[in-house]
């Protein structure tokens, strides 16, 4: 009986995880699909229990949108980082070189 | 029908002579956004230009010489993610600082044991602020930020976050367990936001 009471306080604590596990499930859930119920402590713990575990998730959703947008520009042809002609004539020269090598 | 025809995809083929002046500046912005370092971008373009040259009997003409000459430079700059990562292993998973702990953003003790600590908390980011960023600044930030973190933090981010790599494959490359992944990404991503709170909303201490 005792047991008994003390797996269900144990279940009953474990509905409620604290921030560092929150925001592990956070990270994890913008990777991946999280299980149904460390989704549900997830947004529970967010939306009911902590505005700050709400802001960390908002904020590394922005993080991640800005790195996704950041790297679509970085294969578009308008380049933004763009070689000296001194550069590509160093390069030009290395693959002159190895081509009259071989 | 004339099947035979039809089906022959279009083949393409290699103009070594016009690699540098048509693809380079796309290699090198490429490369540059990915290692966040303008020498070692500028080399990774050299060296898949000598590689691709090399290996330029294998190139079957399916897909364009740009995608091709692409597909050399990402398994290039993969390469360099590791080295990266194992230069940085001396400094161990930690890299040395806060060995093992949480402290820089939760409570270690007492009631609130694991939930943010007063200075550790996220604070609310103007909305707003973050539309007038140009591209430009929000790289320089976040290499910033990124140069902060131990190597192989950086590394694991990277391949993610910048490369789309698959989680597994990162393990694998940079040599990390799946546990210790989800440790290196957790706290990456709270040193990130609390870097980009500080020098990209400019808010507490710089």
């Amino acid at each position: 009986m005792e047991g008994k009471k003390k797996s269900l306080v144990g279940w009953f604590h474990s509905l409620f995880p604290n921030c560092k596990d929150t925001t592990l499930l956070i990270v994890k859930e913008q990777e991946t699909h999280l299980h149904f119920t460390e989704r549900f402590k997830m947004l529970f713990h967010v939306y009911i229990v902590c505005k700050f575990c709400r802001m960390f998730r908002k904020q590394s959703g922005m993080l991640h949108q800005h790195v996704h947008q950041m790297m679509k520009e970085s294969t578009l042809d308008t380049t933004v980082f763009k070689l000296t002609d001194k550069q590509k004539r160093d390069i030009e020269d290395a693959i002159n070189r190895q081509l009259s090598g071989t | 029908m004339s099947a035979s025809t039809d089906s022959s995809p279009q083949q393409h083929k290699l103009e070594i002579h016009n690699w540098v002046k048509r693809y380079s500046d796309y290699l090198f912005n490429y490369a540059t956004y990915r290692v966040s370092n303008e020498d070692e971008a500028r080399d990774l373009v050299q060296d898949t230009f000598l590689s691709a040259l090399k290996a330029k009997d294998s190139f079957r003409g399916e897909s364009s010489e740009k995608t091709w000459l692409v597909t050399i430079l990402k398994r290039k700059i993969i390469d360099y993610y590791r080295k990266r990562s194992v230069q940085g292993i001396q400094q161990s998973i930690d890299g040395g600082r806060n060995a093992s702990h949480y402290g820089d953003y939760f409570n270690e003790d007492g009631d609130m044991e694991n939930h943010w600590s007063k200075e550790g908390r996220p604070v609310q980011w103007v909305t707003g602020t973050s539309s007038k960023l140009e591209s430009g600044e929000f790289y320089s930030i976040l290499n910033k930020c990124l140069n902060m973190l131990p190597e192989k933090w950086a590394s694991v981010f990277r391949m993610k976050n910048m490369e789309d790599e698959d989680s597994e494959i990162i393990c694998k490359e940079l040599n990390v367990s799946s546990s210790n992944y989800w440790i290196i990404m957790h706290r990456a991503k709270l040193q990130l936001r609390k870097c980009l709170e500080i020098n990209w909303m400019g808010i507490g201490n710089k």
